[in-house]
């Protein structure tokens, strides 16, 4: 009996132990959540980098967008949803003559450490941002600079009519370059500036309260460096933070609950594209190209493989930008891909469902890479489809993709690729369709669209522009030289009593608005 | 020997039997598989995507809407060829390089012996993966990444077991007797140093079965669209909230066949380990 007794006690004890563990679990979550929204003025946010590191000097390669994303520094000019530039820091461009142009500089614009903005400090951080980054210098073609007071004359090695949309990008964002901090914790004019940067990546940042369009109404910002998309939606979850940047599309199913979460999506053109390799014998067959194309099944991936977070794309540009009126390019229908193989003389003559011609079996290699959780369930949707006409597709995963198409034996590439990144089509045309295009892995070649290049160089008649980048696109899509999937949004998500938290252009995202309801 | 001994021993031989019987069973079932699948285990069908378990997909489908019984299935089989090959080739690779190390001496058995201190030195999994990084992805080179690191325990084990057997009177006897050096590694040695090796390769096979879907997992074992167990994980963990049974279809695939081959390991153990070597008596 006594047994009895000390057996549920013992019991007893361990449900009360289980119980008690448990209420102070959940009270640590609620409280985690609630502290951080009852203290209004401070904000913890999940930032990240893509490439899995970090480095917030705006002119290190490509990171410039991270500090840009933090509202540690601006541009002169903003690449808007449209993908035009619009004035930031600079009140106006103009382009005096072939290689000049004169900028004014906004006034009443002070760095973080109180120091003014005047021509003299952008062309000081210029000067630093094209001797560090060579992209940059390329870009920018800077021959030299003269300040007078806010107005900044610059003169260009060459016709350059997308100079203000060169200087929109983050590699020229704008910083105090005399601060002696530049590399680590730089000074920009943006609404937050660092307070320290800790070697895990987490960021502490306060309120500019001088900032140049307000004062920022977040005082305190707690950057979590969060890389992991899983831990990224945990933390949102569970109230660690309540923002969140660049969500992967298949975590989207995870924030779907709108009572809970708000979901911002931007277009920045990023597109999911195919190369053909015109190198590759199978792949010099127009027919086979076109066949390939026409098994790219874009509505379904956009639903089932990117959640709804991509936009069907029938060309390099998206349709927001302009650039893509009435170009137009195969759609889905695999029974007319095998009719077109058919006709062009393939057929299963053994019967083992891949067709062949003269001899040889219609077997194509894609090559793909694992950075890019979609890119892969692309391929291997496209290799079930191919299978279906009669084409074997073998998948390999590489690790450097742009390495790895360098080589010849490949047939078809995948490629995830910014084809706006400064609003100024001509950057990704030249490097991907020109002949001697520093991104064409496919070698794909027309003397037309060489001379048309040369043209959209040359023209800064925006109606001239757009036409002739319509023109080129138009051309390699009847060549069925490449294959644009879709053109996938960025995703941030906020918790819905976050308000004003979204990107305004391309690049930014802390702002001086945002704030809890 | 006590009547209770005799019985724990005639147990533990009986638990290796039916463990064995299980194994056995199931790298049957992984041949046979493929063949139970009522849908293509690689064809898309985007429009079935992320369908929960129901009466047609009784496991429910992908992503990319592929059944995915169909794919664990035929993962299976994949998986546990790939495990066997890996043990199978480390075992050979192994006993025959240790045996010879043991057996010959000097700057041989010096050599090989450094050669698997370095491989020792290093986790097996961690070089695992980095002989996976550098050959690429694909299960061939899977296998490849795993035998490479693998084989150095076997080698280790083969190699202590016959410089033991080296000096037993049995094998003395037979080099009076005049017996050839190849007759006395066939006939004598090469029985006596099996039992251990065959414990340790059952007990390998499991864990060769979670590195090979650990590869996969980390997107270096299997290439796609093929199924393998680890790399439909993979495939399905950013999804774990909203499509579950992506994820528990294949694990408990694995955490099945592993745990089975391990229980397997553990009675071979039991039955042989204890005793010194069954089959060493048999052959004294």
């Amino acid at each position: 009996m006594a047994k009895t007794k000390k057996r549920w006690a013992k019991r007893i004890a361990a449900v009360t132990l289980a119980c008690a563990l448990g209420a102070g679990a959940v009270g640590a979550l609620v409280g985690c959540s609630s502290d951080s929204r009852s203290n209004s003025d401070e904000m913890s946010v999940a930032w990240t980098s893509n490439a899995g590191e970090y480095n917030l000097d705006p002119t290190n390669n490509y990171m410039g967008w991270q500090g840009s994303y933090l509202g540690i520094y601006e541009q002169l000019f903003r690449i808007d949803a449209n993908f035009d530039p619009q004035p930031m820091l600079a009140e106006s461009a103009e382009m005096v003559n072939d290689t000049t142009w004169k900028i004014t500089i906004r006034e009443g614009v002070t760095f973080q450490n109180g120091n003014e903005l005047n021509a003299q400090a952008v062309a000081d951080c210029l000067n630093r941002t094209i001797s560090m980054n060579e992209r940059a210098k390329k870009s920018l073609d800077i021959a030299s600079m003269e300040a007078d007071g806010n107005v900044l004359t610059v003169t260009t090695n060459s016709l350059n009519t997308a100079f203000k949309n060169e200087l929109s990008e983050p590699v020229a964002s704008i910083i105090d370059v005399n601060s002696g901090a530049a590399e680590d914790e730089p000074v920009g004019t943006g609404p937050y500036k660092i307070d320290s940067v800790a070697g895990n990546g987490d960021v502490e940042l306060s309120a500019y309260d001088s900032y140049w369009q307000g004062e920022p109404k977040i005082k305190t910002v707690h950057a979590k460096y969060l890389t992991d998309d899983q831990s990224k939606v945990s933390a949102l979850q569970s109230g660690e933070v309540c923002a969140l940047m660049n969500v992967a599309d298949d975590q989207l199913g995870n924030l779907s609950d709108t009572s809970k979460y708000t979901l911002h999506q931007t277009n920045q053109a990023r597109a999911h594209m195919l190369y053909f390799n015109m190198k590759s014998e199978a792949m010099q067959d127009d027919a086979v190209r076109q066949a390939v194309g026409m098994c790219v099944d874009r509505d379904s991936y956009v639903s089932s493989i990117y959640n709804n977070s991509a936009e069907s794309s029938h060309a390099a540009f998206p349709d927001s930008s302009g650039y893509a009126d009435g170009v137009t390019c195969d759609g889905f229908d695999a029974e007319k891909a095998k009719q077109i193989l058919t006709d062009a003389g393939y057929a299963d003559n053994d019967g083992d469902g891949v067709l062949e011609k003269d001899g040889k079996k219609l077997s194509l290699k894609l090559v793909t890479y694992q950075a890019n959780a979609a890119l892969p369930m692309d391929c291997e949707a496209l290799a079930s489809q191919l299978s279906q006409i009669g084409i074997a597709a073998d998948i390999e995963v590489a690790e450097k993709i742009t390495v790895r198409l360098a080589d010849s034996d490949w047939d078809i590439g995948t490629m995830a690729y910014s084809t706006l990144p400064t609003g100024n089509p001509y950057t990704y045309l030249s490097a991907v369709m020109g002949s001697e295009g520093t991104s064409n892995y496919g070698h794909y070649s027309n003397a037309k669209v060489d001379e048309l290049l040369g043209q959209l160089k040359k023209t800064s008649d925006e109606a001239e522009q757009k036409e002739l980048v319509k023109q080129i696109q138009q051309i390699a899509l009847d060549d069925h030289a490449y294959v644009y999937m879709v053109h996938t949004l960025v995703n941030d998500v906020t918790a819905a009593d976050v308000e004003n938290l979204a990107m305004q252009g391309q690049y930014d995202w802390l702002n001086y608005q945002m704030s809890y309801k | 020997m006590s009547r209770g001994k005799r019985r724990s021993d005639g147990l533990a031989g009986r638990r290796a039997l039916y463990c064995g019987i299980v194994a056995l069973l199931i790298v049957a079932f992984s041949f046979v598989a493929p063949l139970l699948c009522q849908h293509d285990a690689e064809l898309a069908n985007l429009a079935l995507s992320n369908r929960a378990p129901d009466g047609e997909f009784l496991m429910g489908t992908d992503s990319l809407g592929r059944c995915i019984l169909c794919r664990v299935l035929t993962g299976l089989h994949t998986t546990v060829l790939a495990a066997l090959a890996v043990v199978a080739l480390s075992v050979v690779i192994g006993s025959v390089l240790g045996a010879l190390s043991g057996y010959i001496g000097g700057v041989f058995d010096s050599v090989v012996m450094r050669i698997t201190d370095a491989f020792m030195a290093f986790p097996t999994l961690v070089l695992g993966i980095a002989i996976a990084g550098l050959l690429g992805g694909g299960l061939q080179n899977a296998v490849i990444a795993l035998v490479v690191p693998g084989w150095t325990r076997f080698a280790r084990i083969a190699r202590s077991s016959v410089l033991a057997l080296k000096e037993r009177p049995f094998i003395q006897a037979a080099v009076i007797g005049g017996l050839s050096r190849t007759a006395i590694a066939l006939k004598h040695v090469l029985p006596n140093i099996l039992p251990p090796l065959i414990v340790t390769a059952c007990l390998d096979i499991g864990g060769s079965m979670l590195s090979l879907a650990g590869l996969s997992f980390l997107g270096l074992g299997a290439s796609p669209p093929s199924p393998e167990l680890g790399a439909m994980i993979n495939q399905a963990a950013s999804g774990f909230q909203t499509a579950p049974w992506a994820v528990f279809a294949p694990g408990f695939a694995i955490f099945l066949v592993v745990a089975v081959f391990n229980y397997f390991g553990d009675s071979v153990n039991e039955a042989l380990g204890n005793k010194g070597s069954l089959f060493a008596r048999e052959k004294k």
